[in-house]
């Protein structure tokens, strides 16, 4: 049943290191990435969350045969979506923040979980922002400070998709998350 | 600062952020000559939290595990309607927890559907009457098909908490999915169309019986057909699980509550497009047939139709008027012509997109599917599999998209509120 699962296939060779399924598989992604997390930030209900980490998780239940690749390969599709997720939320923010025109001093609020309201643009650019500081001093720690914050990888994860041990993982985003809040706080 | 001197801080971080809080001072001051280094380093360590819950996003893994690590305590061990004893949790679901028990008075094992509690006294009647409804439809129909699995009891149990909680009890099954089963038994891959119909008649059967009762099934799809062993050993039979009336019902409820639970899976490779978008009017036995047509279709063409496109394609192949994901359509042709046009004829119908044009329920179409292939037997029908047709995407599609995204939207708003 179902032998031809496109998706799979694409992860699958993707995984393997083929540069033409990856492209492929980013556009697959983020086609249907976009479009789900478009139709939800539409509502603009304050009262509701959006979770990113959840909302790539739910790409992966929907787009691929799980019993088909191994955990790796899962780590490859989140590590991929969860750069995408990025991708997807600073361009709604900065759209919105143009449409607004001014509206306040941005506040910090990245707590309880990743309690993303819908009216956080702040937080999502204000993270950016940080990233590209944080990216250019460690490529690796910003790496997976996207990889756990945008796509809900586990430590584990990150580290198959880096090639690096868990501990140095560990030590990374103790280390990342220490330089953000420090970041981030100074406004 | 560069990121040379990021990494000597980050060396440095490591190696005393492991350090007592005492000890911590004067192995910052030890570490650098430079002041703006030691700055750096203790600004670091005083922002190191591991409590805080700053960008700690909630664990990914506790979304998808299929078997719960951490069943409500309170539960496992407790004994409903003084008969049904809980044993152990095997599965979590927006609804609630299904656990294996015991039934004190025969001694056999049950799957006991333990639903969370609902706060809304007016929704709560709602869903304790469709528990009603659903467990007496039920009683009724399981007698009549060994491939409906079997419900002991629906009611209503007060948990230690003086929490009212509906609960359903069935047989226990041990088996394995249709999927599993067919790949096990039939190998991986198409299937000629008559074996599909071979396999495919229990389910079929039973779900005529339904349908004569005036109960519609909603949720057909592979995970919802377990290949039960029964007790004695002996042949797998097929059971057609989760007529989910009362899921539903909970569900619904659960739109209005907040209960901040976990994102389920999102399952619509199935299902008719009236079941994602009203605009295609009510469900019903015909939404059913639908299901099963694609089941069928998945089976004979040894692959899904649309799971593997891209949303907006898959939205039109499964609303397109004009291109219906019938097996010529996924390349499986007969080389009678006669078979094969009846078969064409007898799935554009079953996959209609509106619901009238559809055989109104499963006994209509699976006796047109038995006409199709009649006299023919498995070995009397090659096929041939050519490769899918690309197909363009319509402005048909988008109707239902809209219609999904609400829905989908909808559950994701409310799972994770």
């Amino acid at each position: 049943m179902d032998t031809d699962d496109q998706v799979t296939r694409l992860l699958q060779d993707a995984t393997r290191g083929d540069p033409r399924a990856e492209a492929a598989l980013i556009d697959a992604v983020y086609t249907d990435l976009r479009r789900r997390a478009g139709a939800m930030m539409k509502r603009e209900n304050p009262d509701h969350t959006l979770q990113p980490t959840a909302l790539v998780h739910e790409t992966w239940m929907r787009l691929i045969r799980q019993n088909a690749v191994d955990w790796k390969s899962k780590a490859h599709f989140l590590a991929v979506a969860s750069t995408l997720m990025r991708r997807i939320l600073v361009d709604h923010a900065r759209k919105r923040n143009a449409a607004r025109r001014g509206g306040g001093a941005p506040k910090i609020s990245l707590e309880d979980g990743l309690g993303l309201t819908t009216d956080s643009d702040a937080d999502v650019l204000a993270l950016h922002d940080a990233l590209e500081v944080l990216g250019k001093l460690d490529t690796r720690q910003a790496d997976i400070v996207v990889m756990r914050f945008f796509g809900g990888l586990t430590n584990a994860e990150c580290a198959a998709v880096l090639g690096v041990s868990t501990r140095t993982v560990e030590g990374d985003w103790a280390m990342a998350r220490a330089w953000l809040r420090r970041h981030l706080s100074k406004g | 600062m560069d990121a040379d001197a990021f990494a000597r801080v980050k060396a440095a971080f490591l190696d005393i952020r492991d350090l007592p809080r005492a000890e911590q001072g004067p192995a910052i001051d030890a570490a650098f000559d430079d002041p703006l280094l030691r700055t750096e380093l203790r600004e670091l360590l005083g922002h190191d939290d591991d409590d805080a819950a700053f960008m700690r996003p909630p664990d990914p893994d506790a979304a998808p595990q299929p078997i719960p690590d951490d069943p409500p305590p309170p539960l496992v061990g407790q004994t409903l309607d003084g008969r049904f004893v809980v044993e152990t949790a095997v599965a979590e679901g927006g609804f609630g927890w299904v656990f294996r028990g015991r039934d004190t008075r025969t001694g056999a094992p049950v799957a006991i559907k333990l639903f969370k509690p609902i706060d809304d006294p007016a929704l709560r009647t709602e869903v304790e009457a469709a528990f009603d409804r659903e467990g007496r439809v039920l009683e009724s129909l399981a007698p009549r098909s060994v491939n409906i699995v079997e419900y002991r009891e629906v009611g209503t149990w007060t948990d230690p908490d003086g929490a009212r909680r509906s609960f359903i009890i069935m047989e226990w099954l041990d088996g394995v999915t249709l999927a599993e089963y067919v790949n096990a038994h039939y190998g991986e891959g198409a299937l000629p169309l008559a074996t599909v119909y071979e396999i495919l008649t229990p389910i079929a059967e039973a779900l005529a019986i339904a349908h004569r009762s005036g109960v519609a099934h909603r949720d057909i799809k592979p995970s919802n057909i377990l290949a039960a062993t029964p007790p004695d050993g002996g042949e797998p039979v097929l059971k057609l699980v989760d007529f989910g009336a009362a899921k539903r019902a909970a569900d619904r409820a659960r739109g209005f509550q907040s209960t901040g639970g976990q994102v389920g899976m999102i399952t619509f490779d199935y299902s008719a497009p009236e079941q994602v978008n009203k605009a295609y009017g009510s469900s019903g036995p015909w939404s059913d047939v639908f299901s099963l047509a694609v089941l069928c279709v998945e089976m004979c063409a040894g692959r899904h139709p649309w799971r593997h496109l891209d949303l907006l394609a898959a939205m039109d192949l499964a609303t397109n008027r004009q291109t219906r994901p019938t097996p010529r359509a996924m390349g499986v042709t007969f080389d009678d012509a006669a078979v094969d046009d009846a078969v064409e004829r007898v799935f554009r119908k079953a996959l209609a997109v509106d619901r009238d044009q559809r055989p109104q329920d499963a006994e209509a179409f699976w006796s047109a599917l038995d006409e199709a292939l009649r006299g023919q037997r498995s070995e009397d029908l090659p096929t041939t599999i050519k490769a899918p047709v690309p197909r363009g995407v319509s402005i048909l599609g988008y109707v239902w998209l809209a219609g999904l995204l609400a829905v989908v939207g909808g559950l994701v708003w409310w799972l994770i509120g």
